[in-house]
């Protein structure tokens, strides 16, 4: 007979509340030395599972729980949260989000105050931790100017600090490019030969590749038939937008330098370049929210062509009772056949009546992108980071999304890491490196694959199961 | 589907973490409002129309007594060391936590807070009570009854007037946040 | 404590209230706190003119004389306490005091978050104003005017309260997740008090005794 399973889930299934869909019943039994990765389209039920397997429902959640979920033989809803926690630790999503404490040596010390060690415990394991994950420079510094990786290390100490016998992640490479994933999961291979199992949901699969003895599991629905997205008719005329100089200075700093583009509707650009090399600042400039040196200009008459800058949080805009209502506020007129149009290309024609609070992650960023279409006058689209934390099945929908545009005149400029994405939807890619415009290339030039700058692709392509 | 058993599920506190941190955090809002929202208006009390209508919404979203109270303390604290307020920080601490007591008085009174009457009355009394305090130490420190209530005839009215206006604002808000969904995404969580 | 003496002196009589006032203003010049007390005292100093000259004209000088420096004191009684201290000092106080964690913990984390809110505060107004709102009122009836700032109001004021919720939720799940409600609890350390931190509480409880008890 083995050793006992630290967590098990038999048929364990949570409903929200609304009008939301029952997520499982799953099952699931994790031992000691596993590492298992889940994986699963978005709105698959990860982030539910993953909650239940560390005790957060039913102890934080009013839903409906049904099924089963034993943790250290104990059912979970009847052993308190805090005690389920020194067995099963839960690395959520965003770290920024997870900053609890000042410091980074008290964002770890947060949860050894709580797990009951002496004094002396508690200090050695801090300094551990602050060296086993490479921290011990930082312990002073305040846990928000830490970089997206560095963040990732440090949930990753606090919580595996407390040594719990299972350690579970929610898309932990979500917001990293390709090199900090790697050195995430080295951390997660290190902590399995260590002794704690580990439980990662994650749609990435790529960068788990090199560790062994990996379970693999899919959460959700097989790959479903691909639905054929509406076409849409031309609603811009042809134009040209002319940027010349353009500049932006942020805080002293020189963040854009001389930047000279010549664009066209219906094209889809993509902007790419590392962290700090002006992407979003371009963008911003190009959709006039951003006051910059230089000229942006029409060309051939008809003014400054607009963009719309579509934003990566729509809960900034959300404040209206139906989705319908949502995208037409403001507007004193609008076409009813060009808004059932994007309705339809958006995947949003069945939430029409729905509260936007109510949407998942995906279903509201398209929402954002709706709001921004239906503005009169519109000649382009800006959107920033949009694959981020985004399946192989939704980056697929938005570029085919993003054809479509282009398709109706639209000039469509991406920010993006994702070099291969970029490579696959847009007809040009423009590079940026220290706020300079460096390379302009199309997606079949065979140097655009070829380094040239310090950042590696965060994306995978989709990856068979 | 089986109810799961609550037996160890009842937290024994009054306010939930999670209330504790969303009052916290509208506490935050308030002076963040009071300092970085510049209105065109050149009227005593006109602060309220913000500040009562976050106090109000904080009462109806953890419908508790004392949430209000507590959202405004924990704002007093915050706006006394950040250095808010003309008249120091003990009138700062103290006019914050009247206001947010004021509402709660108002909401004890009745059975559904969430009225546009209610939620004017509330704004208004929350804001009353900020001058209040402010008369209250002014006569405290001996300055001359006459002298202090001369010259809060107006700003009684303009007080009233605002912290009405911020109480209904706060009604509008309640209203919108409830259609749009939020009030579902909160019943969800503990 | 200082600041807590300073908040009950100005009750006292003008003599002694003149030596309590003399002494907290050479413990400010002391301390380098000038600047934040001059620009306290500059913010009512029209306040503190018209009452000094409306107590002079009909009560008499030495009135007039105790109500300022009573208002004075008064308005820079916390001064030097929020000059001095920060709020992770405040949460370390509160908690060594008794505070329950989870009090202690709401002050420091909605501390935090105010970087958080203007972020965000900044976000949601420029998405909104994408989609006209927050735009001039132009041509606007004066009641139509107020209708629309009021519905502007709404637009941004809505997104607000559901980032502070989510980010309250994002921080609950942390907190739970590392056991933030067990029993059993490392007390907090708090600040450490050095020499002259005991010399000026030493200093301050004399002061106080001899202005009260002595006659």
């Amino acid at each position: 007979m083995g050793e006992p399973a630290i967590v098990t889930a038999e048929q364990a299934a949570y409903q929200y509340g609304g009008c939301r869909d029952t997520v499982g019943p799953f099952d699931l039994t994790v031992q000691r030395g596993d590492f298992h990765l889940i994986s699963g389209r978005s709105g698959g039920g990860k982030s539910t599972l993953a909650r239940m397997l560390s005790g957060l429902i039913p102890h934080l959640y009013r839903g409906r729980f049904a099924g089963q979920v034993r943790i250290e033989g104990r059912l979970s809803h009847q052993v308190p949260l805090w005690e389920l926690s020194t067995c099963v630790g839960l690395v959520a999503q965003n770290p920024a989000a997870q900053v609890l404490a000042s410091t980074v040596a008290d964002e770890i010390g947060f949860g050894l105050d709580t797990a009951g060690f002496t004094n002396g415990e508690r200090d050695g394991r801090l300094q551990t931790a602050l060296a086993g994950f490479g921290l011990e420079d930082c312990a002073e510094r305040d846990p928000r100017t830490l970089s997206g990786g560095e963040q990732q290390k440090l949930m990753l100490a606090a919580l595996s600090a407390r040594e719990p016998r299972a350690l579970v992640l929610d898309e932990p490479l979500s917001m990293l490019d390709g090199a900090v994933s790697r050195r995430v999961v080295d951390a997660l291979a290190r902590l399995r030969r260590e002794g704690t199992a580990v439980v990662v949901f994650e749609h990435r699969t790529r960068p788990f590749a090199p560790v062994e003895g990996v379970k693999r599991l899919r959460l959700g629905d097989n790959q479903r038939p691909e639905q054929p997205l509406p076409e849409l008719r031309e609603y811009v005329s042809a134009f040209r937008l002319h940027a010349t100089g353009v500049g932006v200075e942020l805080g002293g700093r020189s963040v854009l330098r001389d930047v000279d583009l010549d664009l066209a509707g219906g094209q889809a650009v993509a902007v790419v370049g590392a962290n700090g090399s002006g992407k979003t600042t371009l963008l911003r400039a190009l959709a006039g929210l951003q006051a910059h040196q230089g000229q942006v200009r029409g060309v051939g008459g008809g003014g400054r062509p607009l963009l719309g800058m579509c934003f990566q949080n729509a809960d900034r805009q959300i404040f209206n009772a139906t989705v319908r209502q949502e995208i037409l506020f403001g507007l004193p007129t609008h076409d009813e056949e060009f808004y059932r149009s994007v309705l339809d290309l958006l995947g949003l024609a069945p939430y029409e009546q729905t509260p936007p609070l109510l949407l998942s992650e995906g279903e509201k960023k398209r929402l954002a992108l709706a709001i921004v279409l239906l503005r009169p006058g519109l000649c382009g689209v800006c959107l920033d980071e949009p694959t981020l934390g985004q399946d192989a099945d939704q980056r697929r929908i938005l570029g085919r999304i993003i054809r479509r545009l282009a398709g109706a005149g639209y000039l469509c400029l991406i920010a993006t890491h994702d070099l291969e994405w970029a490579a696959q939807w847009s007809d040009r890619i423009l590079t940026l490196e220290r706020g300079r415009l460096v390379a302009s290339a199309s997606p079949r030039d065979p140097d655009l694959l070829r380094p040239r700058i310090s950042w590696s692709p965060c994306h995978t392509a989709a990856q068979p199961q | 589907m089986n109810e799961n058993d609550r037996t160890t599920l009842a937290a024994p506190h009054y306010l939930t973490l999670f209330e504790l941190l969303l009052l916290g955090m509208l506490g935050a809002l308030v002076v963040f409002a009071n300092v970085a929202l510049r209105f065109p208006i050149r009227m005593p009390g006109h602060s309220g129309i913000v500040w009562m209508a976050l106090l109000v919404i904080a009462r109806v979203i953890v419908p508790k007594h004392g949430a209000s109270s507590f959202a405004a303390v924990l704002s007093g604290v915050l706006a006394a060391l950040m250095g808010v307020g003309d008249k120091g920080a003990l009138n700062t601490l103290l006019s914050y936590a009247a206001a947010g007591v004021g509402v709660d008085v108002v909401c004890a009174l009745v059975r559904a807070p969430e009225r546009a009457a209610v939620c004017a009355a509330a704004g208004a009394v929350g804001n009353l009570a900020k001058l209040g305090v402010k008369v209250l130490l002014e006569l405290w420190i001996g300055i001359p009854t006459g002298f202090v209530l001369l010259g809060r005839v107006y700003p009684a009215v303009t007080y009233t007037v605002f912290g009405a206006a911020g109480g209904y604002l706060g009604f509008l808000v309640l209203q919108a946040l409830r259609r749009a969904g939020f009030f579902a995404y909160l019943a969800e969580r503990r | 404590m200082l600041s807590l003496a300073a908040s009950l002196a100005v009750m006292l009589p003008l003599g002694k209230l003149a030596v309590f006032v003399s002494c907290f203003g050479a413990l400010v010049v002391a301390g380098g706190l000038t600047r934040p007390v001059y620009d306290h005292l500059r913010r009512i100093r029209v306040l503190v003119c018209v009452l000094f000259a409306l107590d002079w004209l009909f009560i008499g000088l030495g009135f007039a004389v105790l109500i300022t420096l009573r208002l004075g004191l008064l308005v820079t009684a916390f001064t030097l306490l929020c000059a001095t201290t920060t709020p992770e000092e405040v949460r370390q106080v509160f908690e060594r005091c008794g505070m329950p964690r989870r009090l202690a913990f709401t002050f420091a984390t909605a501390y935090r978050s105010l970087d958080l809110v203007e972020t965000e505060w900044h976000g949601i107004l420029e998405a909104q104003r994408a989609r006209g709102i927050m735009g001039p009122a132009s041509a606007d009836p004066p009641w139509s005017g107020w209708r629309r700032r009021l519905g502007d109001a709404v637009a941004l004021v809505v997104p607000a309260v559901v980032l502070v919720a989510q980010r309250a939720w994002q921080v609950t799940e942390a907190a739970a997740a590392r056991g933030f409600d067990a029993p059993v609890r490392r007390p907090s350390v708090g600040p450490r008090l050095a020499s002259l931190d005991h010399l000026l509480l030493a200093g301050t409880a004399g002061l106080f005794i001899a202005l009260y008890v002595v006659q």
